[in-house]
């Protein structure tokens, strides 16, 4: 079950190839909403926050090819966790928002972390980029995973787990028995799961 | 129509959407009734933390704020453990609490284990948070179980240390027990290793000290944790504070599960060995896991892994784990001795107790971060020579296979159903066989002609022949074992007569070329040993290869009596493990001394061609003289019968070093005995005494005070360790002036083999991040190496994670050294190898057992080898890569590395590092190589045979060419690529082993200054420039072999070759293929003569595949009838 078109070579290797259009547009696609929903969680205007992430998706175009998975802790993620941020805090500590910020300094966000960080707004930003990661995850699988069954399983699961209703209710509103509830909203969870962890593969 | 059975099962199935419609009704109504299978099947789909996170992110909320501590919040699904937990909450009145303990409010849920639920908890009284660890109630049902809670509860309570949880209080009769404890906010141990891997050294040792001296606190009341592992070390948050919890706990887990249920609780992988096989346990226990926990900190993974809980706990009680140091190369070597040491299999072998080693991790956290001001302890450096021994043997094997399985089968029933019968059998007499598992040995057995079964648990074995295997094949020496299953390994006779030179003149055949293609000792051994196997008497144990250089080696250290040509002999054995030349060996039946009553013995021996000069490598006495067959009856003395006594030492000593021994007998006995009255003038003995030895002789009879006595190892200083099977017979001496002294002497002396250092052992490089490790092993492994002396380098990969994973392993690596004197300082390498390696490549999937790959060979050279002899000396050597060293005598260090073989991209990785000493006397040859004058560079090479020189008009330049004119040059090799020649030897029995090793160094300089091939093709080349008439081989290393040559080693040295590329000017015969059975691609680079050579290929089982240069020359036709000639084989022809 190849439920996701990338091969098995990370979406990562392939986009430090710059002619590989294609891996550059699924990356933006997955990242993009990340990155704008942290810069807008960080209290940026929407459309300040849609610059930031343009410059932030730029920066890592321009340094991409630079980076090495030299251990195991240094996932791709992590780097763009510290891009996003040093983007983040940069944009924050330099008011006017990013005014006079040239190409070059696209750049610099990737190696430079603003000499005024303040270390708590640091592991915020880190924690909200992880959580906003798992969201984005957790979209694009269930985006999937809802096209793939049938629309009363999903409901089942839709009513329970996200809409907050009791199984019993669910079992009510949508006429259907108990067992068949727990049974639906299981086998979505399970699927789930597997959609996550194969994107999460994709992606390292 | 409902079920009203639960099956478990079922419910993975629906989830897998293996369920046809109908099935899937039959659930959903079981699921209508069946409220545990609904929460079963929940758990099923996915953890709640997933059900949790699922909610809350497809939900859209954004948290307030985003905790990152392990509270959980609560969906409306959770696990059933927690489900049944909350059953028993009592109500409450506070709209944010879940619940009622006691007076404890519920707020959550902090985690699940194996013994029961962890709660957050609000204690009303006193305002403060708490965790209340709830017993399971199925643990609550036995009362046992209960009272061992609650007493080990209260036993914890009273170890007040800041690295112990502290116990508020305990509650055990409640219908649910619980114990209040402190809310800790932080993350566990294990939670650490699995997010960061392998942690810092001060955070492992500062971690390591604490836990310890938690422990420490816990013994000193009496108290033994029992489950020490990281799940249950807890490092809280911003404090460097770790603290312990679950103490004592998991024995209350025994009393419930392992009477109801027969299986252990929870996760072995820490358990200490005695836990493991079920013996009670003391403090020292804890060591044991602490070790391993230490373990887990340094590696990132516990010791012992296995994919069941039986395995594991097999590994835990039998094996040693993988070195901490090979896993990660930066963990220190003190530390791994700690480690190791906590981790001793017998508790006795561990420290003495927790508190010592919290204080000497102390001492070594203050050395790692002041190296100047405070210094390792001196227990850790004393830890250093102390090798942790691995169980004998013998003991060992018990352990594994039979004692262990008995004394678990109540616990483990599934032990024997999952045993299958490996049976082995043989053609041939007396064979001693290993069976490995893994890198595991699980059985050493002796067969006999005919069967012998054992039975194992199913799993993936290699059978193989221990000690001397020529002649002998071993049949499906891999098995995998199903349950139940029997399998069958055999082990034939070669018939080796038809590869056999037809008149083996032994010392002609054991002067075989000094290349590491042709194993001059071995070969000579292997003449020795088939020529003695056509003799009439054949009751002695063969020779060995190990067993000549055991003996060479301990003469030349002991041995101060030796001729200098003998001296120069066993050098060249000992040092190059090369045959000296002049020299072959003999094996006689002989009378010991030549006088009236000589006893017979057996006598293989070294003899030196012209002079005659003689040294024994081995003596066996073998019966006395005829008067003293029959015994004089003795009535009178105290003690046993000879036989008696021999009987029962042979059933106690039968293997030195893994190398089965034969039995002592009678006759050798007696005859040992008479023959030492010869020797009574080195004696210092009494004539009484040495008349008593001779009546034992005469009666067959042993006194009381008469033992035998076997001493198998023996260690030198310089850090050699020789196993001589040496058995002797002792007897106390009685007589005035020597009481307490003990006289004994030699019965048998077997040279079994010797080890020097550590340079034949893998030197392991730090793995890659795709789990490769490389390591390298030098052949020979001495203590130190001549100048000029070529080293031969074995490459070797493993994978240290648990999947395989797949590599194109070149038959040749390529690799990169660098020298370094004791200073640091960088010491020069002269390189001579191509970045492509000459040699093929196969593809495998790595495991965890090493696999091996040869490397080119190198040498060492002195700084003052002038600039423009440089590369001279080197093809003199036949090394590919010169290391200059300046001050011999001196250690230097190695450092290798090769190219990831699992991942092109991945670069270069770290293959170990060797320490090699080099040998202070300057080397002969080098001396004789440096008196010569330079030989004249720029010569175009040239090897002709004098008596056969033909062909090829035009390039002939002269008839005959002797030795010293045959050297390499590069320049002229460059024009000959231009200009192709072709100089053609003709190869029969006129072609003596002098012209041969001529031609061999000559060829592979070329060979491995040239890069004709890719390696990533995996091929193997045929010079354009040689071309041999008469029968030839392809072989490793890209060189042709002459079959005479690959006859006396034998064809199945090449065996392995899959890929064969053939780049003769023109193909005539493809016949001489034939016996490189595993050739699965063959590429013809040039033109065929005649479509019918390939006729030859039907002999090529695994021949898939033929690649035609497009000049092969061939038509369609042709080409399809090749197709039809060799069915299976693909046939393709180059654009």
């Amino acid at each position: 079950m190849t439920q996701f078109p990338e091969t098995r070579e990370s979406l990562i290797v392939q986009i430090k190839d710059p002619s590989n259009r294609d891996a550059w547009g699924k990356f933006v696609d997955l990242y993009r909403p990340v990155i704008h929903r942290i810069a807008l969680a960080r209290g940026l205007q929407d459309a300040d926050a849609q610059d930031l992430t343009q410059h932030v998706l730029m920066a890592v175009a321009a340094s991409i090819g630079r980076w090495e998975k030299s251990t195991e802790s240094t996932r791709f993620r992590h780097w763009l966790r510290r891009v996003t941020r040093n983007a983040i805090l940069n944009a924050i500590s330099r008011r006017p928002p990013d005014q006079a910020t040239g190409t070059s300094s696209y750049q610099n966000i990737v190696t430079e972390i603003p000499e005024r960080a303040d270390h708590s707004l640091d592991d915020e930003t880190d924690s909200l980029i992880e959580l906003e990661y798992r969201r984005e995850l957790y979209l694009r699988a269930a985006a999937f995973v809802r096209t793939d069954v049938d629309p009363i399983t999903w409901q089942a699961f839709e009513r329970t787990v996200i809409g907050g209703l009791s199984n019993a209710q669910a079992a009510q509103e949508l006429g259907r028995s108990i067992g068949t509830i727990y049974a639906a909203r299981s086998r979505v969870m399970k699927r789930l799961r597997t959609a996550i962890a194969e994107i999460e593969e994709n992606h390292q | 129509m409902t079920i009203k059975t639960c099956n478990i099962s079922r419910l993975d199935s629906f989830l897998r959407n293996d369920m046809t419609q109908q099935e899937e009704q039959l659930l959903t109504s079981h699921l209508d009734e069946c409220a545990a299978c609904r929460e079963e099947l929940e758990y099923r789909a996915a953890e709640e933390s997933f059900w949790q996170e699922a909610s809350m992110l497809l939900g859209g909320s954004q948290p307030s704020s985003y905790n990152t501590s392990r509270d959980f919040r609560f969906g409306s699904t959770r696990s059933p453990q927690i489900e049944s937990a909350f059953k028993q909450l009592a109500p409450t009145d506070d709209p944010n609490s879940l619940g009622r303990i006691g007076s404890y409010e519920i707020k959550g849920v902090v985690g699940a284990g194996g013994m029961g639920v962890v709660l957050k908890a609000q204690d009303r009284s006193l305002d403060r948070i708490v965790a209340i660890k709830v017993m399971s109630p199925h643990l609550a049902s036995s009362g046992a179980a209960r009272k061992r809670f609650a007493r080990e509860a209260k036993a914890a309570a009273a170890v007040l240390h800041p690295n112990v949880i502290a116990i508020h209080s305990v509650a055990s009769e409640d219908s649910m027990p619980y114990l209040v404890m402190p809310f800790i906010r932080g993350t566990s141990l294990q939670k650490r290793i699995d997010s960061h891997g392998p942690l810092p050294l001060t955070d492992t040792l500062r971690i390591g000290s604490q836990i310890a001296a938690g422990l420490a606190a816990a013994h000193d009341q009496g108290l033994v944790h029992r489950d020490i592992k990281p799940a249950n070390i807890l490092l809280e948050e911003g404090v460097e504070r770790v603290t312990l919890t679950d103490f004592g706990l998991a024995r209350a887990v025994d009393d419930a599960s392992m009477t109801c249920s027969g299986v252990i609780a929870g996760t072995p992988q820490y358990m200490s060995p005695e836990q493991a096989r079920g013996k009670p346990i003391d403090a020292r226990s804890d060591l044991f896991s602490l070790g391993s926990v230490l373990y887990a900190m340094c590696t990132g993974r516990s010791p012992f892994r296995a994919e069941t809980t039986y395995g594991i706990l097999h590994r835990i009680a039998n094996d040693n784990p993988t070195s901490v140091c090979e896993v990660n190369s930066d963990v220190p070597v003190w530390l791994e001795h700690i480690i190791q040491r906590l981790m001793a299999k017998h508790p006795d072998e561990r420290f003495e107790s927790a508190a010592q080693i919290a204080d000497l991790q102390e001492k070594c956290l203050a050395h790692v971060q002041q190296p100047h001001t405070s210094h390792l302890p001196q227990e850790v450096l004393a830890l250093a020579p102390k090798k942790i021994r691995r169980p004998p043997i013998e003991k060992f094997i018990a352990a594994a296979v039979f004692f262990f399985a008995l004394a678990l089968a109540g616990v483990f029933i599934v032990l024997e159903l999952n045993k299958g019968t490996l049976t082995i059998q043989s053609d041939v007499d007396d064979i001693q066989v290993r069976i490995t598992r893994g890198e595991n040995v699980v059985n050493e057995l002796n067969v006999t002609k005919g069967s012998k079964s054992v039975r194992v648990a199913a799993g993936q074995y290699k059978v193989e022949i221990i000690g001397k295997t020529d002649g002998l094949t071993v049949e499906n020496g891999q098995v995998t074992l199903q349950r139940a299953d029997t399998e069958i390994v055999k082990i034939t006779l070669n018939n080796n007569d038809a590869n056999l030179p037809t008149n083996p003149s032994p010392t002609e055949a054991v002067q075989s070329p000094s290349s590491d293609l042709a194993d001059s000792l071995a070969l000579a051994v292997y003449q020795f040993n088939d020529l003695r196997m056509k003799a009439p008497l054949n009751d002695q144990p063969i020779l060995t290869k190990d067993e000549i250089l055991a003996c060479a080696s301990w003469n030349l250290e002991q041995n101060q009596e030796l001729t200098e040509t003998l001296q120069s002999a066993l050098a060249k054995i000992a040092k190059r493990h090369q045959w000296p030349e002049g020299w072959h060996i003999e094996g006689n039946y002989l009378d010991l001394p030549p006088d009236a009553t000589p006893v017979r013995a057996y006598r293989i021996s070294l003899v030196h061609a012209t002079t005659g000069e003689q040294f024994t490598i081995r003596e066996r006495y073998l019966e006395p003289p005829p008067a003293f067959a029959t015994p004089v009856l003795n009535t009178s003395a105290q003690g046993m019968q000879l036989a008696t006594a021999i009987k029962r030492f042979n059933s106690r000593y039968f293997q030195a070093n893994g190398v089965m021994q034969p039995p002592l007998t009678d006759d050798e006995v007696v005859a040992a005995i008479i023959h030492h009255r010869t020797k009574r003038d080195e004696a210092d003995v009494s004539d009484s005494l040495l008349e008593k030895f001779q009546e034992i002789a005469r009666t067959r009879f042993l006194p009381e005070d008469v033992s035998f006595e076997v001493i198998p190892t023996f260690g030198s200083e310089g850090g050699t360790t020789y196993t001589i099977w040496s058995v002797r017979i002792k007897l106390f001496q009685d007589e005035a002036g020597k009481e307490g002294w003990t006289y004994a002497f030699t019965i048998r002396e077997q040279f079994v083999s010797v080890k020097h250092g550590n340079a034949g052992e893998i030197h392991w490089g730090k793995p890659a991040e795709n789990g490769l490790q490389a390591g390298v092993r030098l052949a020979p492994a001495l203590l130190a190496y001549e100048l000029g002396q070529k080293i031969n380098v074995d490459l070797c990969y493993r994978n240290i994670l648990t999947k395989p994973i797949s590599a194109g392993v070149p038959n040749f690596s390529g690799y990169e050294v660098k020298a370094f004197d004791a200073n640091d300082a960088f010491m020069e390498v002269l390189d001579f190898q191509e970045p492509l390696i000459v040699g093929g490549a196969r593809s495998e999937a790595i495991g965890n057992e090493p696999t091996t790959s040869h490397g080119l060979s190198f040498a060492f050279a002195p700084t003052s080898l002038p600039l423009d002899r440089r590369d001279e000396y080197r093809a003199q050597t036949g090394a590919s890569i010169l290391i200059f060293v300046e001050q011999p005598g001196k250690p230097y260090r190695l450092q290798f590395s090769v190219r990831n073989i699992a991942d092109e991209d991945a670069g270069n990785m770290s293959a170990g590092e060797v320490e090699v000493t080099i040998e202070p006397e300057v080397a002969k040859e080098l001396e004789q190589f440096l008196n010569t004058k330079p030989a004249s560079v720029g010569q175009p090479l040239s090897i002709r045979d004098s008596t056969q020189n033909k062909i090829n008009a035009g390039h002939e330049k002269s008839a005959d060419v002797v030795p010293s004119d045959v050297i390499y040059d590069s320049r002229s090799s460059e024009a000959s690529d231009e200009n192709p020649s072709s100089s053609q030897v003709k190869i029969d029995d006129s072609f003596t082993t002098t012209k041969l090793r001529t031609y061999l160094t000559a060829a592979q300089s070329q060979a491995s200054s040239r890069g004709w091939v890719e390696s990533q093709r995996g091929r193997i080349v045929m010079s354009p420039n040689y071309q041999f008439e008469g029968p030839w081989y392809v072989a490793k290393g890209a060189l042709p072999l002459p079959k005479i040559l690959v006859d006396t080693i034998g064809i199945d040295y090449f065996s392995s070759v899959k890929h064969v590329t053939l780049d003769c000017e023109e193909i005539y015969d493809l016949s001489k293929l034939v016996g490189l059975t595993q050739v699965e691609e063959l590429y013809i680079n040039q033109h065929v003569h005649d479509v019918r050579v390939f006729d030859a290929l039907r002999e090529l089982p695994q021949l898939k595949k033929i690649v035609l240069s497009k000049w092969s020359g061939l038509s369609q036709a042709e080409i399809e009838s090749i197709d039809k000639t060799l069915d299976h084989v693909e046939v393709v022809q180059e654009e």
